[in-house]
């Protein structure tokens, strides 16, 4: 059985994101994880006695966003796991996806903005760097592309 | 300058003086009721228009609108508290595009505006024209921070526009000073000898501006790292800052440096140095505070642009000459716009001015207290004449881009498809708003047929009504959020505020029960309120330009 890992953050791809992961897991019968990754560093500058703060409401809002993504696969009839991790975006899904001995990952993309703000498309070279570093393969679903 | 002082000197009524700002305070107060029930137009522009139709009456106040009550009382409250949320982080990724549009736009601009408003109009001599275009160039942070803040446009779009009204009205204000400077025969106060004409304009110029903003860096840094590191109280912490607006503006007029400028500089300092010094606790007071002091500075600035520009004015002779006023303005926007975002492009690759902000930039630059206060300096220095036309053509442009361009960026911002993050959120907030209500009104037909004075039937009808439209209203949320799934982050971050705010007023509620201890009440608060600031820290990063999620993923 393979394990399916779905990478949110609960922007603009999410919804389509967690609705093509729970319909592989279904197709494939594999197992799925929902991962959300906690970096603190995204907030830049800021006050020292308030990071464990931040790490903390990173990680309440990260559980409750997990849970919406579980809630959606157990009404379409498929147990998911939640995990939170600490670090750096890309390292720790790298790590995740070696320790979870995952066979795909999903990431989602905005809605309509990547390829035209960014050119080059940063999602897709994002998710073409993990799978050169890890071997797994990695799929961006966007909302256009699953409604 | 005390405000009793002020008024002494002025030779006002101190009464009389207190009882117009009271009017103009109630006056705002019933504008902002009207505005949020009743009429779609910006705040600020009905202000406007309700102090045009006070100015119909000209005894209405009974004190007089001078440049100082604007520049030296309303201006650096309103000026710090925009200062206070420019992240220097944020502001040193744009600097180069900000310091292009604010220096040399406006040295630009003013050299457009006076070579055209001298050549077609006759009566108005080169200094004079130099004056006007430098107090007309300057976009005017009060109304373009007010605007863009109700607008809901990115962060960077609005640190553009704002970091550029912050920083120009400093140079605008220099360039006029030293025009009317030369107009007096003082060519440039304490330039060493010698020099040419630019050179010692260009070193005024230094002197000026960088030496308001050593006064900001002192005066800020005092108040940051010694006063709010040390001193453990939200209220004379708050009171400091207010010393601190005030003090560094006048300070800095006093050994005759830009006020602005250092005001703008100790808010920068107090916002990102000062803040990091202080408990959530006065962070959170410190945010409420300024937040009212702009909100009346705002009211009172609007109301009295207003009450200063007089209907009657716009007629003819003046015509023709605010006709050529707002379209020299015009033109001078879109060349320091179009040229100097072109000009950042090609130096600063990694921050480019998309075409769509440009419009954006050029269309948004609004005028107001600040070209306002300069233009009623203006009878100092010229003959009468000469300087009511300059007013009536500074008033003119004010209202030119308040009423017209202030009312129809939001058009604009659609049409180029800027204005994304607003529109589903105001979907969603419409379809909560009903459906809350909805339930409401549920629940008061129950209430009433319970105590007995509906009758079964009665209630029974209306309830099916109001089930079916609450039905409709859920179903119309639930498609509007699988349409932006975005906005499910921004209901749970909004619930989570609302959350937050219920924990710590849960635990004033049982320190005044008595159930637990001062020292756990402080524990617990002080917890709370870091929570709250880590949540506030996560929502203004949320908030950012999707421009800069390059390095992360999304979904």
């Amino acid at each position: 059985m393979g394990c399916i890992v779905c990478a949110t953050r609960g922007g603009q791809g999410s919804r389509a994101v967690h609705l093509r992961a729970i319909e592989l897991a279904k197709e494939t019968d594999s197992k799925l994880v929902f991962l959300y990754v906690v970096d603190t560093r995204v907030i830049g500058e800021h006050d020292q006695t308030l990071t464990s703060a931040i790490r903390a409401e990173f990680h309440w809002l990260g559980r409750a966003l997990l849970r919406v993504a579980q809630q959606r696969a157990e009404r379409a009839d498929v147990e998911a796991e939640i995990a939170i991790r600490d670090g750096e975006v890309k390292e720790e899904i790298e790590r995740f996806l070696q320790d979870s001995q995952a066979t795909r990952l999903l990431l989602g993309a905005p809605r309509d903005t990547t390829s035209h703000v960014f050119g080059d498309d940063a999602i897709e070279q994002f998710a073409r760097t993990i799978e050169d570093d890890t071997g797994v393969a990695v799929e961006v679903v966007r909302p256009e592309t699953f409604p | 300058m005390t405000l009793l002082t002020f008024f002494q000197e002025e030779g006002i009524d101190f009464i009389a003086t207190e009882l117009g700002f009271v009017l103009l305070l109630s006056i705002a107060a019933l504008v902002a009721i009207f505005v949020r029930r009743f009429v779609r137009i910006p705040y600020t522009v009905a202000l406007v228009l309700v102090g045009l139709i006070l100015s119909l009456f000209p005894d209405f106040l009974r004190f007089p609108i001078s440049s100082q009550l604007i520049l030296a009382i309303l201006v650096p409250p309103l000026i710090f508290e925009a200062s206070l949320h420019i992240e220097w982080r944020v502001l040193r990724q744009n600097l180069v595009s900000i310091l292009l549009l604010a220096v040399v736009g406006v040295a630009l601009s003013t050299i457009i505006v006076g070579e055209i408003v001298t050549i077609v109009l006759d009566e108005v001599p080169f200094r004079a024209s130099i004056a006007f275009g430098a107090l007309i160039s300057a976009t005017d942070p009060v109304a373009v921070v007010a605007f863009f803040r109700s607008l809901g446009v990115s962060k960077r779009l609005a640190l553009l526009v704002e970091g550029e009204s912050l920083l120009n009205d400093g140079v605008a204000i220099v360039i006029f000073g030293l025009a009317v400077g030369l107009i007096e025969g003082t060519p440039v106060s304490g330039a060493a000898p010698g020099l040419g004409p630019v050179a010692a304009v260009a070193l005024a110029f230094l002197e000026v501006a960088f030496g308001g903003l050593a006064v900001g860096l002192v005066l800020g840094f005092i108040v940051s790292q010694i006063i709010l590191r040390n001193v453990d109280d939200p209220l004379i912490e708050t009171a400091t800052t207010v010393a601190l607006a005030f003090g560094a503006y006048v300070v800095a007029e006093e050994f005759h440096l830009s006020g602005i400028l250092a005001v703008v500089m100790a808010g920068m300092l107090v916002g990102n140095i000062g803040t990091q010094n202080t408990t959530p606790t006065t962070q959170v007071s410190l945010d409420n505070f300024w937040e009212f002091m702009a909100f009346v500075a705002n009211s009172l600035v609007f109301l009295l642009i207003g009450l200063r520009i007089q209907i009657q004015q716009f007629l003819e002779p003046n015509l023709f000459p605010i006709f050529i006023a707002v379209v020299v303005v015009l033109i001078s926007r879109a060349v320091v716009v179009y040229t100097m975002s072109w000009l950042n492009n090609r130096l600063n690759q990694k921050s480019p001015i998309s075409l769509q902000y440009q419009h954006v930039m050029f269309w948004g630059g609004l005028r107001g207290a600040i070209s306002l206060a300069l233009a009623l300096t203006l009878t100092d220095f010229f003959p009468v004449a000469l300087a009511n036309e300059l007013q009536i053509m500074t008033f003119g442009v004010v209202l030119f881009t308040l009423l017209v361009q202030g009312t129809t960026i939001s058009r604009l911002l659609r049409r180029l498809k800027l204005d994304r993050q607003l529109g589903p959120l105001t979907g969603q907030q419409r379809w909560q708003a009903r459906l809350y209500s909805t339930r409401a009104g549920k629940r008061e037909l129950d209430r009433l047929y319970e105590e007995g004075i509906l009758s079964a039937n009665i209630w029974q009808a209306m309830a099916e009504v109001y089930d079916e439209q609450i039905t409709a209203y859920g179903h119309s949320l639930r498609d509007h959020l699988l349409e932006y799934p975005e906005l499910e982050l921004e209901m749970m971050l909004q619930a989570r505020e609302d959350t937050l705010r219920a924990e710590r007023s849960a635990i004033g509620e049982v320190f005044r029960r008595g159930l637990v201890s001062e020292e756990v009440y402080n524990e617990l608060v002080r917890a709370t309120d870091n929570r709250t600031a880590a949540l506030n820290l996560i929502l203004s990063e949320r908030h950012a330009d999707v421009q800069d999620l390059s390095s992360s993923e999304e979904g």
